[in-house]
């Protein structure tokens, strides 16, 4: 009787469920990319944004909110992860390769969405190499977290994947070029893996204060703007980076359930523990989130100075009300649905996944009322307030962003288990007649 | 001799970094000045400076060391 | 050391909007937008109101925000005061235009060509006949040339699709020794620009026996554009016959 070791977690199989996903995922992308095209071709007038002032419109919209929101979401998996590394949190294993994937293919899409919105992408791409000035907060962007934070996580992914990587190489399959590629030679040894040990742990140390201070620029780009009523202030960069780890902890609860449905039998290797955890921590975001919120409206109830009076009427009772107040309602019912979980000290996956759903959405809502009324009704002098609304191609585009997500993560698992093997023996044995 | 080349790793991307931010455009706005780097590319040059320090990571734990073999 | 300024009497505007023209006109611009701009603001309810114009060019400011925070210095302050953009090397962020309090920027949404003032279809083959093609005809040969010492193009407006553009002070008329358009137009003499740095030219004399104000000064800008006259503008005053085209 011969036995044939198959690759582990469907890895290299492909169901006719992953097939319809990555067809309809596929079909929206290129969608979207069309849409991208005719923008490309038309001009960035197809958006519904317009200049500032006399022409009463924005000129930032849709495409700056979802740089924004994935920027953010891309801090939430790195830092777990290297948190997990520093104090050893064993539960936590289960779930790093995802996080940093996660981490990976939202930058990956979020700085796209950096380039979809430049009035001329290619020559932006040039000019950055060439000529990108420090005193500029896009400085950071185009730098530090283009390329260092980009950088750390792919590398983190790599460094972190070699191991299973070597032992899938060691299966006969259509993918061993490509396992043995990661793998690199690893060998296993007890001094290579304390050598792995060492390297992830000062990784983990050095990599998140450099991703908090990388990404706290995107928090700048706002806040050093002395002309924009509502978004100059000291408190948009760490806004930005609790909001970031808040939405990040929440897609990653809903992408850790989604994997475990769809892995099956594997479904085990992901349990209770970890979910345990990630709810915590986004118990911890959320409620540092709902803090800031608080103190900013309790600040604009209290006094406004006269440019943002205007601004903060259009919140409050105006236009982005409607925005403004679910968006609060959806982090407190988040928050609260999470503290109930935590004090019956029973997480259930239904009302986590419906929580970071809600934190989710919050979150984007606050991306956009970041954006968006500083420049219809955040003008300094006396401007008739203005409006926009986004048109199909921005949505178009927005959601071939999402499904490009979606995409890279469902075809990565395809090539690599996404949950660690961590030298278990959970390749499928196959009985076959000799 | 690995320890060696990661520190020499780190150290020259750290000075990479310096000399490409020094050299892009300065901070101010007051001339022309302000708005050209040095030189063309200065900014390319911090970018293989993160690139260099992020690589001593990568150094550190993929090259093989005689020292180990010796263990386990 | 020369030091461009510009003075606005808003005892003398009349709110006739000429100097809009002809900023138009001189550079170029496309629809919607006014790179020189007149408010034209009522205060009171009525009976009881007041009209009044302010005048609103770019302020060439000595700590210019749109400067500080271009990412590849597209933007830029020569030493003579001018604040100038780049066409050549703008990769169309639009953070200079969130980052200016006067909201003096425009952006090109689509080809300028599509954006110029359809007065009459310029594709129309009778017209196209006498133009060869070129929209805008009268187009200024002046906007596509390199200017300055650093030899960039500056000048004008509508170089291309998905780049910014405002007022440049004329920046090509200045360099031949003349004054921007717009205080060339002004019916009334109520704009003045000049060298602050020549004690003798109108605009030093003009700042000497005067007293000034600037807008928005609490934003730290430093503008280079001093106000006569008048009041600075309040949220008490609303914007009536504003322009109604908007990209």
């Amino acid at each position: 009787m011969k036995v044939e070791k198959s690759l582990p977690q469907g890895v290299g199989k492909f169901t006719p469920g992953w097939i319809v996903f990555i067809a309809v995922a596929m079909v929206v992308l290129i969608i979207g990319v069309l849409a991208y095209l005719y923008e490309a071709n038309m001009g960035l007038i197809v958006t519904g944004m317009a200049n500032i002032g006399t022409q009463g419109g924005a000129t930032w919209g849709l495409y700056v909110v979802m740089v924004e929101y994935f920027i953010g979401v891309s801090l939430a998996g790195i830092v777990l992860v290297a948190f997990a590394h520093v104090f050893d949190i064993k539960a936590l294993r289960a779930i790093s390769r995802l996080a940093l994937l996660l981490t990976t293919c939202s930058l990956m899409v979020g700085l796209l969405a950096v380039l979809i919105d430049l009035g001329t992408p290619i020559r932006g791409i040039i000019n950055m190499i060439l000529y990108v000035r420090p005193q500029s907060p896009f400085f950071g962007t185009f730098t530090l977290v283009a390329v260092g934070v980009l950088l750390s996580s792919l590398m983190y992914l790599y460094l972190d994947g070699r191991r299973d990587a070597a032992y899938l190489a060691d299966i006969d399959s259509g993918l061993r070029w490509y396992h043995r590629l990661w793998a690199a030679g690893y060998g296993d040894t007890q001094a290579e893996q304390e050598r792995h040990r060492r390297t992830m742990f000062w990784l983990s140390i050095l990599i998140v204060p450099f991703v908090i201070v990388a990404l706290s620029t995107e928090g700048l780009v706002f806040g050093i703007q002395v002309g924009r009523p509502g978004w100059f202030g000291a408190l948009q960069a760490p806004d930005f980076i609790i909001l970031a780890a808040a939405s990040g902890l929440a897609n990653l609860i809903v992408l850790t359930a989604i994997v475990r449905r769809v892995l099956k039998d594997d479904s085990t290797l992901i349990g209770p523990a970890v979910f345990k955890w990630l709810g915590g921590l986004l118990l911890a975001a959320t409620a540092a989130a709902v803090y800031l919120q608080i103190v900013e409206l309790v600040t604009m109830l209290y006094a406004t100075p006269g440019n943002e009076r205007l601004l903060a009427d259009a919140l409050l009772r105006g236009p982005y009300a409607w925005i403004f107040w679910s968006g609060l309602f959806l982090v407190v019912f988040g928050l609260t649905l999470l503290v109930t979980q935590a004090a019956r000290r029973q997480w259930s996956l239904g009302v986590l996944i419906i929580a970071s759903v809600a934190i989710s959405t919050s979150v984007v809502a606050e991306r956009y009322l970041t954006v968006i009324p500083s420049q219809t009704h955040g003008m300094m002098l006396p401007y008739e307030p203005g409006s926009y609304f986004p048109t199909w191609v921005e949505f178009a585009v927005v959601a071939g962003m999402f499904a490009l997500g979606a995409l890279l993560i469902g075809l990565f698992m395809k090539v690599f288990p996404i949950i660690p093997l961590d030298g278990k023996r959970a390749e499928q044995e196959v009985l076959v007649d000799a | 001799m690995r320890r060696t080349l990661t520190m020499l790793f780190i150290l020259v991307g750290l000075g990479l970094m310096v000399v490409g931010y020094v050299s892009s455009a300065p901070w101010g706005a007051s001339s022309v000045a302000d708005s050209n780097p040095d030189f063309l590319g200065a900014p390319t040059v911090f970018i293989i400076g993160i690139v260099t320090v992020l690589a001593a990571a990568l150094v550190y734990e993929l090259l093989p060391a005689r020292d180990d073999d010796r263990v386990g | 050391m020369t030091r461009y300024a510009m003075a606005v009497d808003l005892d003398l505007c009349q709110g006739c909007r000429g100097c809009m023209v002809a900023c138009k006109v001189e550079n170029n611009t496309v629809e919607g937008n006014f790179w020189m701009y007149v408010f034209r603001f009522e205060a009171g309810t009525y009976p009881d109101t007041k009209i009044t114009f302010l005048p609103r060019p770019c302020q060439h400011c000595d700590n210019a925000p749109c400067v500080k925070v271009c990412p590849v210095g597209a933007r830029f302050k020569r030493e003579d005061g001018l604040v100038l953009t780049d066409a050549d090397r703008c990769i169309g962020c639009r953070y200079c235009e969130l980052a200016c309090p006067y909201g003096v920027n425009y952006f090109n949404w689509q080809k300028p060509e599509k954006a110029q003032y359809a007065i009459v279809d310029w594709r129309d083959e009778s017209i196209e006949s006498v133009t060869g093609g070129l929209i805008p005809p009268y187009k200024n040969p002046d906007l596509d040339e390199l200017w300055g010492d650093e030899q960039r193009r500056t000048a004008g407006g509508g170089h291309a699709k998905g780049v910014m553009e405002k007022c440049t002070f004329c920046v090509h008329r200045v360099e031949k020794g003349l004054e921007p358009a717009c205080v060339d137009s002004c019916p009334t003499n109520a704009l003045v620009f000049g060298d602050l740095d020549d004690p003798d030219t109108p605009m030093s004399r003009y700042l000497r026996e005067n007293r000034t104000w600037q807008l928005l000064e609490e934003a730290g800008t430093r503008p280079r554009v001093y106000y006569v006259g008048g009041t600075p503008p309040t949220r008490h005053q609303t914007e009536i016959e504003r322009p109604k085209a908007t990209v």
